[in-house]
């Protein structure tokens, strides 16, 4: 099997997201927007509370959204869910089935570029604001290739979560509420909008264990406090996940693609 | 083209049938709530039990009705279906157990299914279709060298948004032929073309059909398409082939009948003559249509010219698109 195929499916992908520079550079904007609000609302917090909640300083949680942020809008960045239950409705996706190459890891590939460049472009646009907003992050630089694998793990998992809800078109007409569900409990279980160590104790339990926090918890906070037991915790828990949302996914595209039957004569 | 000693069968239907079962559910919302609890399934026979075959080279268009099954029998060619019944053979392989390995010799262009990236150069698709269909780098240049020049490509570098629709269908079909398909599979190319963009195309499928043998296979609604390409046509309705032979064979098979327009100077009078039925009538004018082998249509002239003033005939035979829409119908 040859691998240039994919990458050139991500690079067609990559150049089809920057036809549209400003898409992207406005939702940067727009997530950088986000980070100061948030800045102003724990900036109140911070001033009535002391200096550190659980062992964040307001430089570390305004950093931590920096990047929760960026991770959970770069896994849910395309329009996969979209693409393949529209292709799955309209009969569509039988058309590719006759192609010379792997339906699953084809969509892995497409998403897997754009999905980097908008965590990365988000990244960019956040990072400048908290960096204006409360200043540089210490940050232990042997943390970064660790965090770097942390969220490229996070992308997959994200990848395989949307494809799993868009697969779920041959049995369910209307999957964006799925897609929509599942996008809230990132939001909320999956600590991008709170920390999860701020959470009561038995929901920051339970959601340690959901797949969620992996792809925005995990790799923010390993950013503002490295730890290497908790990288090992959470890559383990991301690949058992990943492994997980794998054999369902992929088994759901094979049963489902056994009942294509399109529409039309 | 399809005679001589070097026939060689590449596509071939024994007996194909495929079924579909679909959910019927009754109106209302009482109709709604029962289809839930028990979901009532009909049977619904989309090909039935066809057979045909085409041989290396031809261009044969494949005609129906909406409905009539001819999608359903195309996805079962290219293996995108399995078929309920019977046998398909395409190049010697069976599609649905080796659709991967058919794919590299199959081009596929669904005239509305466009497959080229909308936002970005054709060039780019075309690139990325070159590594799909893992064509080597220096075969690949002189291949799109080739399709470039021929299909008159000048605009590689224009995002497919902003091309017209016959310059985006001509680069579809390029991006079909990349990987030297030796069948192409034709849905509806010409729709929504104007005049010169279908000439240009019907004479673009004539080219590679002559030059590199690829055998065509051409769905469309276009009766003109049809008429200019293919030599050979198979009309399917209601998943049976109704008609299967030459152009030619289809005029004389169906011609049944004349159609005779005729002017006259003054009022007429009431017009009869055997065979012949007046199927418009006008204050100065009649169309009329005779029935071959009842009347002949020197003695209608005859008739006409001794009873009327006429100031003009004009004879005529049904037009393809007529025959075809009465075969539809089921004559």
């Amino acid at each position: 099997m040859s691998l240039a195929k994919y990458y050139e499916i991500t690079k067609v992908e990559v150049l089809n997201t920057l036809a549209y520079p400003y898409n992207l550079f406005g939702r940067g904007l727009f997530i950088a927007l986000i980070i100061f609000i948030f800045f102003n609302l724990w900036s109140v917090i911070y001033r009535e509370g002391g200096s550190g909640i659980l062992g964040f300083s307001l430089v570390t949680l305004i950093w931590y959204l920096a990047m929760s942020e960026s991770a959970a809008n770069g896994s849910m960045s395309t329009d996969l869910v979209r693409k393949i239950s529209e292709g799955i409705q309209t009969g569509d996706i039988a058309y590719t089935l006759n192609r010379p190459y792997n339906f699953m890891i084809y969509q892995f590939a497409y998403s897997m570029g754009t999905n980097t460049l908008v965590t990365v472009v988000v990244f960019a646009f956040t990072g400048i604001a908290s960096y204006l907003l409360v200043g540089p992050l210490q940050i232990n630089m042997i943390a970064v290739p660790f965090v770097i694998i942390s969220i490229v793990l996070a992308l997959v998992l994200g990848f395989l979560m949307n494809f799993a809800i868009g697969i779920l078109a041959f049995w369910f007409e209307e999957v964006r509420s799925v897609r929509w569900i599942n996008e809230k409990f990132i939001f909320v279980l999956g600590g991008m909008l709170v920390p999860i160590n701020l959470f009561p104790g038995v929901l920051r339990q339970i959601a340690l264990l959901l797949p969620f926090s992996y792809m925005s918890y995990a790799p923010a906070y390993l950013m503002v406090n490295f730890s290497l037991p908790f990288f090992i915790q959470s890559v383990l828990m991301q690949l058992m996940w990943i492994a997980v949302y794998a054999v369902v996914a992929y088994g759901m595209y094979r049963k489902g693609i056994k009942r294509v039957s399109t529409n039309g004569g | 083209m399809n005679e001589g000693p070097s026939m060689e069968t590449i596509i071939e239907a024994k007996c194909l049938t495929k079924k579909f079962r679909t959910k019927h559910k009754a109106a209302g919302l009482l109709g709604s709530m029962k289809s839930v609890i028990r979901p009532e399934m009909k049977e619904h026979i989309a090909v039935d039990n066809i057979s045909f075959s085409v041989q290396r080279g031809e261009v044969v268009g494949f005609l129906g009705p909406n409905g009539a099954g001819k999608s359903t029998t195309i996805k079962m060619l290219i293996g995108i279906l399995f078929p309920d019944g019977g046998e398909v053979s395409v190049l010697g392989m069976k599609p649905w157990k080796r659709r991967q390995q058919l794919a590299f010799k199959l081009g596929a262009v669904f005239g509305q299914k466009p497959q080229l990236w909308y936002h970005l150069p054709a060039i780019d698709t075309f690139n990325l279709m070159s590594k799909i269909y893992e064509i080597e780098p220096s075969r690949y240049r002189r291949r799109l060298d080739y399709l470039v020049d021929l299909f008159d490509i000048d605009y590689l570098d224009v995002p497919v948004r902003r091309l017209s629709l016959g310059q985006r269908m001509r680069a579809e079909v390029v991006a079909s032929l990349l990987h030297e398909p030796e069948i192409l599979l034709l849905d509806e190319p010409t729709i929504g073309l104007d005049i010169i963009a279908k000439q240009k195309m019907r004479d673009l499928i004539k080219r590679l059909n002559k030059d590199e043998k690829v055998t065509v296979f051409l769905t469309s609604h276009d009766m003109d398409d049809v008429e200019k390409l293919c030599k050979r046509i198979m009309v399917i309705n209601d998943g049976k082939i109704v008609f299967n032979g030459t152009i030619d064979s289809l005029r004389n098979g169906y011609l049944l009948s004349k159609e005779i327009d005729v002017k006259f100077s003054s009022a007429p009078k009431r017009f009869s003559f055997p065979g012949a039925k007046v199927t418009k009538r006008g204050s100065y004018s009649l169309s009329i249509q005779l029935q071959q082998g009842k009347g002949k249509i020197s003695e209608l002239i005859d008739y006409l010219t001794d009873n009327f003033e006429v100031l003009d005939v004009n004879i005529s035979d049904p037009s393809v698109e007529d025959i075809v829409a009465k075969i539809y119908r089921g004559r």
